[in-house]
């Protein structure tokens, strides 16, 4: 925002030692130049950080989905088991089930990313 | 913070006899009571992390009161920041949640501050790192998990129970499935709480490692380790921006999939 100010608040300033006319056109021109500097870099300019920053923080979400399944289960597992004395039945089968609860979070977290990447990410992209 | 003393002497044992050299990793992590306090036997005691919490606290609020009183149309640096981070914010809702969003705006700014305040506050030497803590970000997620379940409670009844119904499933496989959805659905506390502490730690313990490099190699060979540390500082800089920005727009999809109760 404070970009768009800058420069046209320049030209403003200058106006007053050239004529109109001249100013209009300039103003016209710089309009132009900024649209066309727009429309090349493409309108997403919402991301926050940078691509390789964003792709570390997306790679952790993964990896820790799929640890806190394991956890959850395993620990759920080892309470039920302790509570009902039933040791190392629960634990394995929920440590089974958190395991595929983490791969089930993986997943849709992972579909959730492609979705936002949407439409810069194209499939060659996806592939490598 | 007592798991700290072993790692601590392996550290130093094996740097053999450069004791006054090598720095524990863990001793930053150490809490340590301020103003000791009781209440009713449980200890209560205003800690280091408490004094770097109210630190954040009281920053935060020096930033955006100052830096918002000129009210200037044209904003000048500070001015320009806080409104940055407002609409960041602020965006974030709205991309994220909808316009149904707006009402808990205040509650992910304040959230996403505090995160990202205490995250950047650790990057300065000799300074406490709050979200370093399992079981203050624990405390946080757990907050907002709780928080989201009520909310889609109270939004939807009993029929926000239909989250952990997948669609189109035969009837003999339903029970097992149930039970996933609902541990995969628990697992939001802990992976949430997971990715902060481990990032905050990990990177903070690297740096700590790193450092004491620098000082045990010396003039001559410290180099290299140091250009490393300046590129790690960076990037610790970055992660500590990100992983406050992951757990806002986390908090964001879980309100929205209360709210909307859309997969």
């Amino acid at each position: 925002m404070a970009k768009s100010i800058n420069p046209r608040g320049r030209v403003r300033a200058r106006s007053q030692a050239s004529p109109k006319e001249g100013t209009r056109a300039r103003l016209a021109d710089l309009n132009a130049k900024l649209n066309a500097a727009k429309s090349r870099r493409g309108g997403d300019e919402t991301e926050p950080t940078g691509g390789r920053g964003a792709a570390l923080g997306m790679a952790f979400r993964l990896a820790t989905e799929l640890v806190a399944g394991i956890l959850v289960g395993g620990f759920i597992g080892w309470q039920l088991d302790k509570w009902l004395d039933t040791t190392p039945l629960f634990l394995l089968v929920f440590f089974a089930l958190g395991f595929v609860a983490g791969l089930f979070n993986v997943i849709r977290t992972a579909r959730a990313m492609q979705l936002r990447a949407g439409g810069e990410v194209d499939s060659d992209q996806i592939d490598d | 913070m007592t798991e700290g003393a072993p790692v601590a002497s392996e550290a130093v044992d094996a740097h053999g006899g450069e004791q006054g050299l090598i720095a524990d990793p863990m001793h930053q992590f150490e809490i340590k009571r301020q103003i000791a306090i009781d209440v009713f036997g449980i200890d209560a005691s205003f800690t280091n992390s408490s004094l770097f919490m109210v630190i954040a606290v009281v920053a935060i609020s020096a930033f955006l009161i100052l830096s918002m009183r000129g009210r200037a149309l044209v904003p000048g640096r500070m001015q320009s920041l806080a409104e940055l981070s407002y609409e960041f914010v602020a965006n974030m809702v709205r991309d994220n949640v909808g316009t149904a969003g707006q009402r808990y705006f205040p509650f992910i700014f304040t959230l996403f501050m505090f995160v990202l305040f205490c995250n950047m506050l650790g990057m300065i030497p000799y300074t406490f790192t709050v979200t370093s803590h399992i079981i203050v970000t624990f405390a946080l997620a757990l907050f907002i998990f709780l928080a989201v379940t009520v909310i889609g409670f109270v939004k939807h009844g009993a029929h926000f129970l239909k989250l952990f119904v997948p669609d189109g499933v035969p009837v003999v496989m339903l029970p097992l499935l149930v039970v996933i959805e609902v541990l995969s659905y628990l697992t939001r506390p802990v992976s949430l709480s997971v990715r902060l502490f481990a990032n905050m730690m990990a990177g903070h313990t690297m740096l700590k490692v790193f450092g004491s490099f620098v000082v045990a190699l010396g003039v001559l060979g410290g180099w290299a380790p140091l250009a490393f540390m300046v590129a790690f500082t960076g990037l610790e800089i970055l992660v500590a921006f990100l992983q406050a920005y992951v757990f806002a727009i986390l908090s964001c999809i879980y309100l929205s999939d209360a709210l909307h109760m859309h997969d």
